[in-house]
């Protein structure tokens, strides 16, 4: 055999060539590999490679070879790997299709084990790179959080510095001022003094309260209050606290208000007040001899109000490249600002993010030697029209002598003067345990304690009192600096807040508010809620009871009284006595304890008469403060209980 | 009877081979064992009375289906690009893929299949198919036969248009 022999033998032992006609029709067919010249009808039924190719033949340029690599096929249960080739050819006159097969089974198997390695280890890498990327993003999110403490640290940093400095200069003044104060011959330059002294402490309050105010926002703390105010108002008392310093620098101050605008709006009245004194402040800071203006404009936002400010300077101005700087903390324009000018460089960072924290924006334009102009936007809802009531103070006659728990001297002052001037009587002390000490030995009928005091604290005495049998009636007013966690707590025994610095106005008003003690007890249903785990259900049907049932068995009871056999009365006290602690009527429960062991006892009672009476007024006004909307319990209103409790 | 050629493609492992599977002989193999070359299947679907023979070639994945041999794609009436769920490399340049895929085969109806949704709780499934710039036709589990029987109706249907 010869070579070429050889070798058309092997090519052809693995090689099959079919002509086939557009239908599938077997025109000619070697039959190396599989039997297809002796099938009835299409030979595409037994191929779906070449069935799924149907409608193509027709459309394959003539003589054009398109090759199929690896195509498995199976035929008369044989599976195998085959490399196929198609050309539309020309084939005893006609046009026709070639289909050649050649067998590469064994090839392709060898070459799936190494395809599957290769995959499978490809997968494999892909998920420790999922695993590396979230590693990575793990170390990105530490970076960041240790950035941020790191940022945090440097401003705390720089905060004392710049502020210890900022603090010390006006405390100097003070000291300085009180000390030339002290000397007896400086009479007459005291007038002066004082105004200094009262400036500077003032331009003091003002930089604290810049500080409290970035490290409220620096700790994400500061609220904003939804209050009503008048705008004008508003406007005219920041206005009015520049006039002086607006004419000793020559300069026109003044402001419009668009007439759209609603005067009563809602909103923080105080931290816009905040931002229109930085803003106006610095106006004025920077201009001589020349002007600043403040414009307000509206417009209507799905019944909200967008309100746009306009602070408009001819001073100094900033230059460009300055502008963005200048809302940083402890920015200013230029390096000698503060030294030329004084301030903090906290002011318009904090009324940047005033603004911001409230949702609006704000913007500034600036030229060098022509002037600044800042814009900004905040939006109100409508406010109510509150009228403003003149500090005219009504005494109360029930209330006589008042108690003032304060430490801080100049506080403690403050409030005992105001008092005093009203005409009460004040006694002062300076911690809460004072305040227990005093309420033992003398009547007092208000007490107003402030928040923070050394020992015992305003909220610690203040849960004592209400404790207490004898005091829990005693109205109190808490004096508080800060805001106060719980206020439901203080809302559940009924104390009045007032903040601090303390506003004469809000002291007049909580007075004026305070009603006339009752002499009788008075109900609490605490009891109840705790034996019942607060089931208004239950607690409803109880205090019903009390209602319905008591007034009878009062009833009773005075008959029972003039009756000689004492255990009908006794087993009468006995029945009814629990309906008393229920509602919380322990005094009365206390009497009616103590009678009952005395008849017990056959020990004789001497005024039972009046005991019964006291007691019969106890439940009258229990029972009108049960019906009362105060407790909404949705108690039915039972019109002869009332007319009973009325008698 | 109408036939009509259907290719399935997408990258190495994400489950072409388990979808027709689970279509034509409603089965399923945890092993992966991957496909070479191109296997076809056949089955004849009856959408509203008209029979249908759905030649369905299942592609041997690549990392690219550039890699994929240009005549496979010829004479397709249709294409299902598959992806899995569970895998960002698999959907990572989806874009680029169909647009290789759309260059060869034109005028044909293209569905886009998120598999393995087994793997995935609705949550994360949905966060995924909004990241992606374009329409997913469906979310399917080749393991559990979730919506793989709507897949092919649907295409089905769309060859018939």
């Amino acid at each position: 055999m010869t070579l070429k022999e050889i070798k058309n033998q092997y090519i052809q032992s693995k090689s099959q060539f079919i002509i086939f006609d557009d239908k599938g029709y077997c025109l000619d067919s070697c039959d190396t590999l599989f039997q297809f010249s002796k099938l009835e009808g299409s030979i595409f039924i037994h191929l779906p490679f070449l069935e799924s190719m149907e409608e193509a033949f027709p459309t394959l340029p003539l003589n054009e070879e398109f090759e199929f690599p690896c195509i498995n096929l199976s035929f008369d249960g044989t599976e195998g790997y085959y490399d196929i080739i198609l050309k539309r050819t020309s084939f005893n006159d006609d046009i026709s299709n070639l289909c050649i097969l050649q067998d590469f089974t064994h090839h392709y198997e060898h070459l799936i084990i190494l395809q599957q390695e290769r995959n499978d280890s490809a997968i494999k890498s892909e998920f420790l790179e999922i695993r590396e990327r979230v590693l990575s993003l793990e170390k990105d999110l530490l970076t960041f959080q240790n950035d941020e403490l790191k940022r945090i640290q440097e401003f705390k940093t720089t905060f004392f510095a710049q502020i210890s400095h900022e603090l010390r200069t006006p405390l100097n003044g003070i000291v300085g001022l009180v000390h030339l104060l002290g000397f007896p011959y400086n009479n007459t330059k005291k007038a002066e003094y004082l105004q200094a002294l009262s400036a500077t402490s003032q331009h003091l309050v003002a930089i604290v309260n810049n500080i409290l105010d970035l490290s409220k926002i620096e700790s994400g703390q500061l609220h904003f209050e939804e209050v009503d105010f008048n705008i004008h108002d508003l406007v005219n008392d920041v206005c009015q606290s520049f006039v002086f310093s607006a004419q000793e620098k020559n300069i026109l101050l003044s402001h419009k208000i668009a007439n759209n605008i609603p005067p009563h709006l809602k909103g923080d009245d105080t931290k816009l007040k905040q931002i229109l004194f930085n803003l106006i402040g610095n106006a004025i800071k920077f201009t001589e001899n020349g002007e600043v203006y403040l414009s307000i404009e509206s417009r209507e936002n799905n019944g909200n109000w967008d309100l746009y400010f306009k602070v408009k300077d001819s001073g100094i101005g900033i230059e460009k490249d300055k502008l963005e700087k200048i809302f940083q903390p402890f920015e200013q324009a230029e390096n000698n600002t503060s030294k030329l000018y004084g301030g903090t460089g906290l002011g318009l960072s904090i009324v940047k993010q005033l603004i911001e924290l409230q949702k609006g924006q704000i913007k500034i334009k600036s030229k060098k030697e022509v002037g600044t102009e800042i814009e900004f936007s905040l939006t109100y809802g409508l406010g109510k029209n509150e009228e403003t009531f003149e500090l005219k103070h009504e005494k109360k006659i029930f209330l006589n002598r008042i108690l003032v728990a304060e430490d801080d001297l100049l506080s403690q002052k403050i409030v005992q003067e105001l008092l005093k001037n009203w005409g009460y009587e004040v006694d002062v002390v300076a911690d809460g345990r004072d305040v227990l000490e005093n309420i033992k030995h003398k009547s007092y009928d208000l007490l107003i304690i402030d928040h923070q005091m050394p020992v015992l604290n305003g909220m610690e005495t203040i849960k004592i009192i209400r404790e207490s049998e004898y005091f829990n009636k005693l109205p109190i007013f808490l004096l508080s600096g800060q805001d106060i966690k719980n206020k439901n707590l203080l809302t559940e025994w009924q104390v009045e807040i007032l903040r601090k610095p303390l506003n004469p106005d809000d002291l007049n008003k909580l007075i004026g508010n305070l009603e006339e003690p009752t002499d009788f007890e008075v109900v609490n249903l605490k009891y109840l809620e705790t034996i019942t785990q607060n089931n208004k259900i239950i607690i409803k049907e109880l205090v019903e009871i009390f209602m319905n049932k008591v007034p009878v068995e009062l009833e009773e009871m005075a008959k029972a009284l003039n009756k000689p056999d004492r255990e009908s009365l006794k087993q009468l006290i006995h029945k009814t006595k629990p309906n008393y602690k229920y509602v919380g009527l322990n005094l009365a429960f206390a009497a009616l304890e103590k009678w009952e062991s005395s008849i017990d006892r056959e020990l004789p009672v001497n005024n039972e008469v009046e005991i019964l009476a006291t007691i019969t007024q106890t439940v009258k006004a229990a029972i009108a403060q049960l019906s009362s909307k105060k407790l909404n319990l949705g108690l039915k209103k039972n019109e002869t209980n009332l007319k009973w409790a009325k008698n | 009877m109408i036939s009509k050629k259907v290719v399935l493609i997408g990258k190495y492992g994400v489950g072409k081979t388990s979808l027709i599977q689970q279509f034509v002989h409603q089965r399923f193999s945890e092993k992966y064992l991957t496909t070479i070359g191109v296997k076809i299947d056949k089955k004849t679907v009856n959408i509203n009375g008209t029979e249908l023979n759905m030649l369905i070639w299942d592609i041997a994945g690549e990392s690219t289906n550039t890699k994929i041999p240009k005549s496979y794609h010829l004479g397709a009436h249709g294409a299902i690009y598959v992806f899995d769920l569970s895998r960002p490399f698999t959907y990572e340049n989806i874009v680029t893929e169909l647009n290789n895929l759309k260059k060869l085969i034109s005028n044909v109806p293209i569905q886009v299949v998120g598999n393995k949704l087994d793997l995935l709780d609705e949550k994360n499934a949905s966060q995924i198919i909004n990241s992606l710039p374009l329409e997913v036709s469906f979310l399917t589990s080749a393991k559990t036969g979730n919506n793989v029987e709507p897949l092919f109706q649907s295409m089905a249907k769309a060859l018939l248009k």
